[in-house]
């Protein structure tokens, strides 16, 4: 209140005086004249008939009166509060200084002085200068805080500010340096209001100090920022930005140039546990943050601290704007660690740190040209098959039957544990790379939550249908693990197909199959990238194979039993399900015909009224329009239909003239035809691709998988045919599902949640932090111990917010202790087993990496305050926090009023009695000479 | 000439006047000054002065036949004379506690207050009457009849008698109007002149009750209403407690505020009073305390006049 005044004190006399005259009417109600008059019966009268008139009267003059001691008062206490343009300038203020440490802000540029200093030195700079020390010399009592970016936590306030202030503030300041993480400006502006809302007595500005990239101003955080910038408007902030960026910002520039920058924005393994000294694979992204390309960019791998040369690629491009990824491979695999891990003064030894340094890099931001991740090294890979049948298990008979064979015999390195649905309720799947579940009715409740909590987790799940799913079991997975789209199944189940053919009919089926040559599996082109699937058309070193390598076998692929999608709902578009692999459409022709006959026609007439240019491909044209007639008339199944409209629209041509078979690609290609051809692909579309297959969907930080047939060969021909397809499917599907979790590319200042078992865990928790020293002879990766901390208790579980990984990139590595004993088995009393946790931390380098700069008009648009640059060359910034709040005596206004009031409050007064009217002394001498008598 | 009637007029002043100490002295000049300044007073008429002519019809009495005019004319003509009066007036002077408002205001301004004023105006009118030998009364009230001197013929005995009696005449209780003027019209068995002088404060319908009755009684009454200037224009400031004369209670107030309230209840009661005046024939005066004497008695003089020589005058044959 108080500060709505520049004196203050002077305001509370104006107040007391307010009741001045209230006191004086008082006085004069004691002090009176007596006079003896005759002539009363009029006095009566008269006060009788305006009594209420009188008493409105008096209120009114007396409510003038106080009225004018008010507007005195103001004026003279110097009212600041009318000048809502300049509410943050004028008496007490408090300032908040927003400054952007981020790790963009370690950007080194060189400034006008020649001198190279990164961008956050000369946000200290700015801030201390340009900011504080003008403030300080501002007459009036101004506040400031300091908040830091990736500081959100620990606002600073030097409370008022005065030179000495501004000395602890640049000492504050000073050992300060460039954060590795990324935070929204948003999160900013959210502290210095909750700081604002605490100060609601003093006037409010809130300065941004920072770099102002276009990644922090685009779209994505428009409307966020917009309001954030609002609302702080609306409370009556005054908003100032403060650009430091060298070279600044002009009207003539307003994107001013910005340094180019090479970032390593991905790298993950494609298992998060790797067998000993097995080949692993790791993907790396590459990203160039300049509008010049970049060539032969090496990077260097590092594995626990020692360079491993066999896994450095240089890459010889990386376009401008663009990324490249590229694989590293690592032949003779990771060697550290054990199955039963040998802790080294208490620690993992499990674990290798491996990461991906960007060499050669000159200028741009540093700390982006490393990455790091984390492998767990076992001598054989753990995983998981679930099957309905233990008596059956490693037979034939038994559903796990031909998983259990492919990862214990040709492919060694898996260690494959085969148990029951009922095993699930109580088993720890943490240490299973994959989990496979094969012909599994049902799932208890415990057990369901506890693959779902697995797979929320990070680890990959996959389905198998199989003869146990029948009717009632469909609804149970509908219920229960589909939830619609809510739970752990990707896809809703219609029913099981072909399961009532009897076997002599079926039998004939499956030579039918065999003998037409045809694809009985498809798969969409945009799907042969899916990391599911992107393996089987490349070959050992990561270059694209023809896709009828491996879909070869896919003529001979015998699935005559299957569950099928709910169509309605498949149809109805499924939320972030992959439809990987279709089943041929082996659905009637009847249904299409009409539309083949209306498209053949239009075909007709484009052939009839072909271009001399375009006569060549006619004969084709027609041969195959032909072809289409006929197959509409016939009986055929949808996939015949769609392998002829693949021939219209895609047919290569064959080379020989003589054949005068062109190509069809560039007829189609030409504008005349384009109409034409979009509606024989969308027919195509509709009668190529028959019931899925292979669904696939994330869930949480791990994947899932749906194969709608067997994992054996009840419903399929693995015995036979199946053989050749089956194995590259399930090896890529394992090498998906390991890879899950690794790709969650946690970034510093990233929370993550483990929610743990109540029961199943102690509530004590070890924590280390995993880097490496490449500085150290010979470079090693060290453990730093983080401390021991207890779980959270929430209801049945534990939580623990992992927020260790805000300031440094590395591994940070959780060891909970689990009571249940391997395997499900009955665990001893108070006997715990380690289970160890690794989370990988990075820099932003998607958030931060980009150093363009945004627009000022965009800029000012969303944050509708004023751009200010370092050297403000019009002083705007400096005057607009020196320039003292307008109070009362500045606004003309006033001094009307006080006219008004005090106008009319003479007016009043004489009308009522205090003052003498000049007619009255003329009236009372309008007798005879006698002049009238005041008194009595 | 200016200067010189105003020293010709200076004992018209109340100011002047107030100085006098003695009331006889008071009317004396004041009368004397009118005088010299009159060319004819109504009072100085003579009983057998010629009016006019008219044609003789049977029955007249043939000594007022004017033979002059037969023998020029030849024709009969009657001579009519004004009719001859034998003029009784009472003065009727209100002594009540509200006719002495002001008392000591107008001691320390050296004017005359209502009182006094209405004993001047009243003395004047005495000694007018007693020097045109016709006969004059006095009665003094307030709630009752406080003295009264019956109407006799004009001597300078009597006229003493008369100031003395209002000279020794203390206002101290309220007005009772018709009681006063049912005992004057008792009291006046013959036609007269009452001449009241009073300042009317007290119930309207009393008073004009009281005048009626004596119009009842063919009096010729006249109404002296005597305001103090203070009580016409209500000129007080500043929060004042008024305290009531005649039993009528205070009021502490501020006076300004109410002035207007007050003037528009004095208008009612003013024109309240002289239309019923009016309606019976009273003859009615507002006077200001403040007022020249010589314009008052003039001002009534000549309205007797008028009324003298218009629808009031007694014309009667021979």
């Amino acid at each position: 209140m108080l500060s709505l005044f520049t004196n203050p004190f002077t305001m509370i006399f104006g107040a007391l005086l307010i009741s001045s005259p209230i006191v004086i009417h008082l006085i004069n109600r004691m002090r009176y004249k007596r006079v003896r008059f005759a002539a009363m019966e009029f006095l009566l009268k008269s006060q009788k008939r305006s009594r209420r008139k009188l008493i409105i009267e008096q209120m009114i003059l007396l409510l003038l009166r106080i009225l004018m001691c008010l507007l005195v008062g103001l004026l003279l206490a110097r009212f600041v509060g009318c000048d809502k343009g300049n509410d943050s300038l004028g008496a007490s203020t408090l300032h908040i200084i927003v400054i952007d440490d981020t790790l963009s802000t370690s950007d080194a540029v060189r400034g006008d002085d020649g001198q190279v200093r990164d961008v956050f030195e000369t946000a200290k700079r700015l801030t201390a200068d340009q900011i504080a020390g003008v403030i300080a010399q501002s007459g009036s009592p101004q506040y400031c805080t300091v908040v830091l970016l990736s500081d959100l936590e620990q606002p600073r306030s030097f409370g008022r500010l005065n030179p000495t202030a501004v000395d602890d503030m640049r000492t504050y300041l000073a050992p300060a340096k460039p954060a590795l993480r990324h935070v929204d400006l948003t999160e900013g502006i959210k502290v210095a209001r909750a700081q604002f809302e605490g100060e609601r007595n003093m006037a409010h500005v809130l300065h941004v100090v920072g770099d102002f990239r276009s990644i922090d101003w685009n779209d994505r955080n428009k409307e966020s920022l917009g309001t954030a910038f609002e609302e702080l408007k609306t409370s009556g902030t005054a908003v100032h930005l403060l650009d430091c960026v060298n070279p600044e910002r002009t009207p003539q520039s307003k994107s001013p140039l910005a340094s180019d920058n090479l970032a390593i924005v991905d790298f993950a393994p494609d298992a998060r546990i790797v067998a000993k000294n097995k080949e692993v694979e790791f993907t790396v992204k590459v990203r160039n943050y300049s509008n010049s390309e970049k060539k032969g960019v090496f990077i260097r791998v590092r594995v626990n601290g020692v360079v491993r040369e066999d896994g450095s690629v240089a890459i010889p491009s990386v376009p401008p704007n663009g990324e490249t990824v590229a694989k590293i491979n690592l032949g003779s695999g990771l060697s550290r660690g054990a199955e039963e891990e040998t802790e080294e003064a208490g620690t993992p030894d499990r674990f290798n740190l491996v990461s991906v340094h960007l060499e050669g890099e000159t200028g741009g931001i540093a700390a982006d040209n490393v990455r790091y991740t984390v492998v767990e090294v076992r001598d054989r890979v753990p995983i998981l098959i679930v099957d309905n049948s233990p008596k059956d298990r490693q037979t034939k008979e038994a559903e796990s039957f031909f998983l259990w064979k492919l990862f214990t015999e040709p492919i060694k390195g898996y260690d494959v544990q085969l148990k029951s649905a009922s095993d699930l309720d109580n088993l720890n799947l943490q240490p299973y790379a994959s989990v496979y579940l094969c012909d599994v009715p049902k799932l208890s409740d415990a057990a369901r939550k506890n693959v779902e909590e697995y797979v929320r987790g990070g680890g990959g799940l996959a389905f198998f249908m199989g003869p146990s799913i029948k009717s009632d079991t469909i609804q149970e997975y509908n219920e229960k693990l589909y939830r619609k789209g809510e739970g752990i199944f990707p896809v809703p189940l219609d029913k099981p197909i072909g399961v009532d053919v009897p076997d002599d009919k079926r039998f004939a089926e499956r030579i039918k199959r065999i003998s037409t040559f045809n694809k009985k599996l498809l798969i969409q082109r945009e799907m042969q990238s899916h990391p599911a699937l992107e393996k089987l058309y490349k070959d050992n070193r990561g270059q694209a194979v023809r896709e009828n390598d491996y879909e070869k076998f896919f003529n001979f692929v015998v699935i005559d039993r299957y569950v099928s999608v709910n169509q309605q709902q498949l149809r109805g578009g499924l939320s972030g399900v992959e439809k990987l692999v279709y089943l041929q459409n082996t659905k009637p022709i009847d249904n299409y015909t009409k539309a083949v006959n209306d498209l053949t026609d239009r075909l007709q007439g484009t052939v009839d009224n072909l271009s001399p240019a375009n006569q060549k491909y006619g004969a084709l044209l027609k041969e195959i329009r032909t072809e289409l007639r006929r197959i509409a008339g016939s009986t055929a199944e949808l996939h015949v239909l769609a392998t002829a409209l693949d021939t219209l629209l895609e047919f290569p041509g064959i080379k020989d003239p003589a054949a005068n078979k062109p190509g069809l690609i560039d007829f189609w290609g030409q504008a005349d035809n384009r109409l034409l051809k979009e509606d024989f692909e969308k027919l195509r579309d509709e009668v190529k691709y028959g019931d899925p297959l292979y669904v696939a969907k994330s869930f949480g930080k791990g994947r899932v998988v749906a194969f709608m047939s067997s994992a054996g060969a009840s419903w399929n021909d693995l015995e036979g045919f199946g053989r050749a397809y089956y194995p590259p499917l399930m090896i890529n599907m394992q090498g998906y599902l390991a890879s899950s979790g690794t790709d969650a590319n946690l970034v510093l200042g990233a929370p993550y949640d483990f929610v743990l078992d109540k029961n199943a865990y102690d509530s004590k928790v070890k924590k280390w932090f995993f880097s490496e020293e490449i500085k150290s002879n010979p470079p090693k990766a060290t453990f730093k111990s983080l401390g021991e901390v207890l779980l959270a208790t929430e209801d049945q579980s534990y939580r623990l917010a992992a927020n260790d990984g805000k300031k440094e990139p590395g591994i940070y590595i959780y060891k909970f202790a689990e009571k249940r004993a391997e395997g499900g088995k009955a665990a001893d009393v108070g006997a715990t087993r380690p289970d160890y946790r690794a989370l990988p931390y990075n820099v932003d380098a998607l958030a931060e990496g980009n150093l363009a700069r945004a627009n000022s008009d965009d800029i000012t648009q969303i944050s509708k305050a004023p751009l200010h640059t370092a050297t403000d060359p019009d002083d705007a910034y400096k005057t607009s926090l020196l320039k003292k709040k307008r109070d009362l005596s500045e606004n003309p206004w006033i001094y009307f009023v006080i006219l008004m009031v005090l106008i009319f409050e003479q007016a009043m007064a004489v009308r009522l009695s205090f003052h003498t009217r000049p007619t009255e002394t003329a009236g009372s001498t309008q007798g005879m000479g006698q002049p009238a008598l005041a008194t009595a | 000439m200016a200067d010189k009637a105003d020293d010709a007029r200076r004992f018209f002043d109340p100011k002047v006047i107030a100085r006098i100490a003695k009331l006889d002295l008071r009317a004396q000049k004041v009368v004397e000054g009118f005088i010299t300044g009159m060319h004819r007073s109504p009072f100085f008429g003579n009983s057998v002065e010629f009016a006019q002519h008219r044609e003789y019809v049977r029955g007249d009495d043939i000594r007022h036949l004017d033979w002059k005019v037969w023998s020029k004319t030849d024709r009969f003509y009657i001579k009519q004379f004004e009719a001859e009066t034998n003029l009784r007036a009472t003065v009727v002077v209100d002594v009540s506690e509200s006719m002495h408002y002001g008392v000591e205001k107008h001691r320390r301004a050296g004017t005359l207050n209502k009182y006094e004023y209405a004993c001047t105006a009243a003395a004047c009118l005495a000694l007018l009457a007693v020097r045109q030998q016709d006969s004059v009364g006095m009665i003094a009230f307030d709630e009752d009849i406080r003295a009264m001197l019956p109407s006799r013929g004009g001597s300078q005995l009597h006229l003493d008698a008369i100031v003395q009696t209002l000279n020794a005449s203390k206002p101290k209780q309220k007005t009772d109007p018709k009681k006063i003027f049912r005992k004057v019209a008792e009291t006046a068995h013959s036609r007269g002149m009452i001449i009241v002088f009073s300042d009317l404060l007290c119930d309207r319908e009393p008073l004009l009750k009281g005048l009626e009755m004596l119009r009842a009684r063919k009096h010729d009454v006249m109404v002296f209403h005597i305001m103090d200037d203070d009580e016409l224009d209500f000129p007080y400031s500043g929060t004042t407690k008024f305290e009531g004369m005649e039993e009528l209670p205070e009021l502490l107030c501020d006076p300004k505020s109410l002035r207007d309230g007050y003037m528009e209840a004095l208008e009612e009661y003013l024109i309240e009073v002289r239309r019923g005046c009016s309606r019976m024939g009273v003859d009615y005066s507002l006077v200001r305390t403040s007022d020249y004497l010589d314009a008052v008695l003039s001002k009534f003089l000549h309205r007797r006049m008028a009324i003298r020589s218009g629808g009031a005058k007694v014309t009667t044959a021979g």
